[in-house]
């Protein structure tokens, strides 16, 4: 009789599991109210190991200190040259823009946010930040790490928020391949690189070909790098993307929206 | 394993800190969720148990929550191991080691097959993968080291009472 109830429960888990119960307006309200206690008390019981980690962590970074000073140096030189044809590019595009007559119709600012949950080891990828309502977060806006786009919001919390990865099996991003603009839709792969699939013209797709957003769907401002190709299939592209979330401590909230015609 | 009011005490805690070792550890190829379902498939529950799967549920909602997954997914895991658990000691197969692993090799097959079904048919995506099934493989090589530590510590917890 008793082995009735855990089946019991197993079933009715499934059928809230299969249902997507928690897709609906309610419940996305309850778990962003939610997600604040939860996380708080989960910290609160992992900060001792947490603070091992951050240690050791802490003792390995002294441990490369000598081979990080070198690397460093090595990139101030390259930043420096890589400054200065960014700062030609822009100007070059913006005499374009000029003689094109070309409407400026894409603005944003950014909030860095600092990571405090990293779950992104499953295929459900997610991470979660340390800004929410009160910090004027909004559901949606893009996510983004100093080498590229890695995310959005997707659920918001009165102090932190939920971050829906590339790599989720749920992420769908339109994106433009290579400087020929090939369109195409990014499909996160959960453990895997993500891939785009929906191009046309696959075969004129290179490999180590950039990968941007579209700006389609307006969730995401266009030009935003991604990544680049790895790899190609009949019917599918895979890419890399450049940010490596495992490293990121921080990242930036962008507040996108496009300009309103007067 | 017949729970007084301080065991459900501890066994709540652990579950507390065990789900709150998420919020450190990101193994790519280690799933904490199937390692806690290995944890409750070697305890030899109390037959007459029934405030632990209604634990075990809540609990399941509190790490779909922390995790962002779909409510209903870690619970179901947590769950059937925990039936698995019960149905091995009502057919008198719990002190069987061999039967016992070779019931949790193919409790673990179905899941995964499972689950990658279902993402294969609501995703239209291919999760099956050298990285999935390594972590399978792990988590059977996972196996017998927690058995017996789960074993050991039931015997101890026996003797002391």
């Amino acid at each position: 009789m008793s082995i009735l109830i855990p089946i019991g429960l197993i079933i009715f888990s499934l059928i809230f599991y299969f249902g997507r119960f928690d897709n609906s307006n309610l419940s996305n309200e309850l778990r962003a109210k939610s997600i604040n206690t939860v996380y708080s008390i989960t910290s609160i019981v992992s900060s001792p190991i947490n603070l091992i980690k951050n240690g050791l962590e802490s003792i390995y970074e002294i441990q490369n200190i000598y081979e990080e000073n070198q690397r460093f140096k090595e990139m101030q030189l390259l930043d420096s040259a890589s400054f200065q044809e960014m700062v030609s590019m822009k100007l070059k595009i913006a005499q374009y823009e000029s003689l094109l007559n070309a409407s400026d119709d894409i603005e944003y600012d950014f909030r860095t946010s600092r990571i405090v949950g990293d779950f992104s080891n499953n295929f459900n990828g997610t991470l979660i930040v340390n800004s929410g309502k009160e910090e004027n977060i909004k559901l949606d806006m893009p996510v983004s790490g100093s080498n590229g786009i890695i995310g959005r919001i997707s659920h918001v919390g009165e102090r932190l928020s939920r971050v829906l990865l590339i790599s989720n099996i749920n992420s769908r991003i339109p994106v433009i391949i290579s400087e020929d603009g090939y369109h195409g839709m990014l499909v996160g792969q959960g453990r895997e690189n993500p891939t785009i699939e929906y191009v046309e013209h696959i075969e004129k797709i290179s490999i180590g070909d950039l990968v941007t957003t579209s700006g389609k769907g307006g969730i995401f401002p266009p030009f935003q790098l991604i990544g680049q190709v790895v790899g190609k299939k009949s019917n599918e592209i895979e890419i890399s993307i450049f940010e490596n979330i495992a490293t990121l401590s921080h990242v930036k909230l962008l507040n996108y929206k496009l300009i309103k015609e007067n | 394993m017949t729970l007084s009011f301080k065991g459900y005490l501890l066994l709540n805690g652990f579950l507390l800190f065990f789900i709150s070792f998420n919020n450190v550890f990101n193994f790519n190829l280690i799933d904490l969720t199937l390692i806690l379902s290995i944890l409750l498939y070697s305890i030899k529950w109390n037959e007459s148990e029934w405030l632990v799967p209604l634990l075990l549920f809540a609990w399941g909602i509190f790490q779909d929550i922390l995790l962002g997954m779909n409510l209903g997914y870690s619970g179901s895991i947590f769950l059937f191991f925990y039936v698995l658990s019960q149905i091995t000691s009502i057919n008198g197969l719990f002190e069987q080691q061999k039967i016992k692993f070779i019931i949790f090799i193919i409790a673990l097959l179905i899941l995964f097959i499972f689950k990658n079904l279902f993402i294969y048919f609501n995703y239209q995506l291919n999760y099956l993968s050298v990285g999935e099934l390594s972590a399978f493989l792990i988590m059977v090589l996972l196996y017998p080291p927690l058995n017996l530590i789960i074993i050991y510590s039931q015997k101890k917890y026996e003797e002391i009472r």
